[in-house]
């Protein structure tokens, strides 16, 4: 299911009834673990299976890791299985299409045969929140979770359980052990979360894809140099509003339910360093790649290159874990030697005021877009292609259009985030008088409504 | 939500129609013209009706739109106009040899053109509301066309403005992606053929031309490309106006004496004029009516 289906609302409701009419909070763990199988096999039974037994393994290996002496073989064998899982859905076509190419430079005569496999949806998301929790157990930051419903209920609660937030342990699961509090301030922020989410899914991702699809279509001919220009532009908002889009509505929804989930975009366009861009945007999975993955490369200890390799690995599997594709490689690649650059080079040497800021805010976000441009062409031959756009500088009527619509789009997210970022714990909803806020929230809601029915919608998201 | 989205998901390839509303829609509230132009996409694309009006220094109005319309639908989108108490000097009917062989299938696009759409006060108070919140919406939503429509205009909004405001349209694909420099050469003399279905619809198209004043009344068989021009004999081009003119009742003078044929690498498809061909298309009709005093100073006829 997903939170643009029709069904998704009625099934909510459904789930706010019966989970607010029971007084129990384990009974609500458990309706809320039904509500996630519903919510799952919706899309796919069968695969709903796995994430079930993806639970169970990591609910296990917790309990044992605890018990046993041999606490990192449990954890090396548990996580092992947990990334077979993954790297057999969503990567085993990649290696076995790289290993072809190989053997084709090499002279060699490869059988180009692939494997006809399913991505399930949200795997990546799960699997790095099962080996999170396994990884806390074993560094006895938390206490391996006794109650299998609750560690089932956090390990795949429904708001978060396809894009993410990457949830800790010590912050979500905690949760899940004591009784949930809702009150009417809460119902305000959820509900003002849920209309900007899709406000920032259907009415601003949604009604640019078009344009970046345009401007990343690759036809086998040159394109106009300003639709690459346009596309990239459009991109550049689109993926961004589509994510936290759907990480306003999680959080949100996860509200209803007394829940707190993170936050995983704190304004990361008005970042005025790569570094401080990636600790605002996804940010659940800059935190995840940081201690799971950083620190125990060595993180910053050691020499400031040895930092930066660290840094600069992390980024590369960081850009392969978004998807089985030489263009996420790079793109992570792109990332890490950007970050790596600021950590040898620019970090702490340039003076501090306004023009820095300036100057940093325009370099981080051209380094941002060529990320995305990586990020989003369908292959490496496509960028070629989009290169010899730039012989093209014709001005076609499209183009008024389209310019407009990137800047009344980003005007809208520059004044949301601005209010956002004044209010107390980013409750914009909090500086609102209670009449202009019902009626703002009234407005954008037909304005979405009727939105979604002139634009495509899906998240992008959902395929990592 | 979006309970409605995959039922009434703008259909993303839909030029044509857009087209042919817009000018079912002008048709109605074009006003007094000194040149009216009606005709199939060769005079959607190939005639420049904003520059044509500089030219001959007159307003000529254009509700040419597509060969799916045939002689039937050109007579509707006509008979609206006059309906509306539209009035012109003349009119020029501008038809291109590959509709001649009319398909049965292209009938409903005639009916579209008699029949559709109602006012919005003819509407159910549903369809109303539908009505205009699609009107507000195609130009808040980037509704993309596909193929070379999309990366030329970009958007529905963006073709309906400006066929709106023309009354023609560009054809993309001389501009956007490969450039069209050489056709095939088609069939010959055969390009000419008219069936049945096509000689019915002039008949309809004859009554209009009769209500409008045959001597008021101007005929254009628009251009080939010379690489499907060249195995044509000549007098079987000259014999098809002659034989069409007849049939609508159009005097053998007021066939204008435009090129049968332009070099290839003026058209952007076979039967599109791209914009350079465009351009010495319509000037050289300019010349034409200028020729027939079809232009400032106006001398009634």
């Amino acid at each position: 299911m997903s939170f643009v289906q029709a069904e998704f609302l009625k099934f909510l409701l459904l789930v706010l009834v019966f989970y607010h009419a029971t007084p129990s909070f384990k009974v609500q763990n458990a309706i809320i673990l039904l509500a996630s199988c519903v919510f799952y096999g919706w899309w796919n039974t069968s695969f709903l299976a796995l994430i079930l037994a993806e639970t169970a393994l990591a609910f296990g290996a917790g309990l044992l890791i605890e018990r046993t002496g041999r606490k990192n073989i449990v954890l090396a064998v548990a996580s092992t299985l947990l990334l077979l899982a993954l790297g057999y859905f969503k990567y085993a076509n990649f290696f076995l299409g790289s290993l072809d190419d190989l053997l084709l430079l090499l002279g060699g005569a490869p059988d180009r045969r692939m494997l006809q496999i399913v991505l399930p949806i949200g795997i990546s998301f799960h699997t790095f929140q099962a080996i999170a929790y396994m990884v806390d157990v074993r560094r006895g930051r938390i206490a391996a979770e006794r109650d299998m419903v609750r560690f089932a209920a956090f390990s795949m609660f429904f708001p978060q359980l396809v894009a993410g937030p990457i949830e800790r342990a010590s912050h979500l699961l905690a949760q899940f052990q004591q009784p949930r509090q809702i009150d009417a301030a809460k119902i305000r922020q959820a509900v003002w979360l849920i209309v900007m989410g899709y406000f920032f899914k259907v009415g601003v991702a949604d009604v640019l894809a078009p344009m970046a699809d345009i401007g990343f279509f690759d036809k086998g001919e040159p394109n106009s140099a300003w639709w690459v220009i346009f596309g990239i532009l459009a991109f550049t908002l689109q993926i961004y509003c589509d994510f936290m889009g759907y990480s306003l509505i999680a959080k949100g929804v996860a509200l209803l339910l007394g829940f707190d989930l993170s936050w995983n975009f704190l304004f990361p366009y008005w970042s005025r360093s790569i570094a401080e861009f990636w600790h605002r945007w996804h940010i659940t999975l800059g935190l995840w790649l940081r201690d799971y993955l950083y620190i125990p490369l060595g993180g910053n200890h050691g020499s400031r290159a040895r930092a930066a390799f660290n840094l600069y690995a992390t980024m590369l599997l960081g850009g392969l874990w978004h998807g089985a594709n030489w263009t996420f490689v790079i793109w992570g690649a792109w990332h890490g030697m950007a970050l790596a650059v600021y950590h040898l080079l620019l970090k702490d040497r340039l003076p501090a005021g306004r023009l820095r800021d300036g100057l940093g805010w325009m370099a981080t976000m051209v380094t941002v877009m060529i990320g995305w441009v990586f990020f989003r062409v369908p292959s490496l031959h496509n960028l070629i292609s989009l290169g010899r756009a730039f012989r093209n500088w014709d001005w076609y009527p499209a183009h008024g259009a389209t310019l407009t619509a990137l800047i009344v789009s980003m005007a809208a997210i520059f004044v949301l985030e601005r209010l956002q970022r004044k209010a107390p714990e980013y409750d914009s909803s909090a500086l609102l008088p209670p009449l202009p806020r019902a009626a703002l929230l009234g407005c954008l809601t037909i304005f979405v409504l009727a939105m979604a029915m002139h634009t495509r919608v899906s998240f992008i998201y959902f395929q990592f | 939500m979006l309970p409605l989205a995959e039922k009434r998901r703008i259909v993303a390839d839909d030029s044509i129609s857009i087209i042919v509303r817009e000018q079912i829609e002008r048709a109605q509230g074009l006003g007094d013209q000194d040149i009216l132009l009606v005709g199939d996409s060769s005079c959607l694309m190939g005639v420049d009706a904003p520059l044509l009006s500089r030219l001959v220094n007159g307003k000529v109005g254009s509700l040419c739109t597509v060969g799916y319309l045939g002689p039937r639908g050109y007579a509707s989108l006509v008979e609206r106009y006059l309906a509306a108490q539209g009035k012109a000097r003349a009119l020029i009917i501008l038809l291109h040899p590959v509709q001649m062989q009319r398909n049965p299938d292209w009938e409903g696009w005639a009916d579209l053109a008699a029949n559709d759409p109602p006012l919005p006060h003819e509407k159910s108070w549903r369809e109303a509301l539908y009505f205009y919140e699609t009107q507000i919406f195609d130009h808040l939503v980037y509704a993309p066309l596909s193929g070379t429509w999309g990366e030329y205009y970009g958007s529905r909004a963006v073709l309906s403005r400006m066929v709106q405001d023309s009354g023609g349209a560009v054809e993309p694909a001389g501009i956007v992606g490969k450039q069209q420099t050489s056709f095939a050469p088609e069939s010959g003399s055969d390009s000419f053929a008219r069936n049945e279905a096509f000689n019915l619809a002039l008949g309809r198209l004859a009554e209009t031309v009769g209500r409008f004043g045959g001597q008021r009344v101007y005929l254009v068989i628009t251009p080939q490309p010379q690489s499907d021009f060249s195995g044509l004999a000549p007098a079987v081009y000259q014999a098809t106006r002659m034989d069409i003119a007849a049939r609508l009742g159009i005097p053998a003078g007021n066939i204008l004496e435009l090129p049968p044929a332009m070099p290839d690498n003026e058209f952007a498809t076979p039967t599109h004029l791209n914009l350079v061909g465009r351009d010495l298309y319509t000037r050289a009709m300019a010349a034409q009516l200028q020729s027939l005093g079809l232009a400032s100073p106006w001398t009634e006829r």
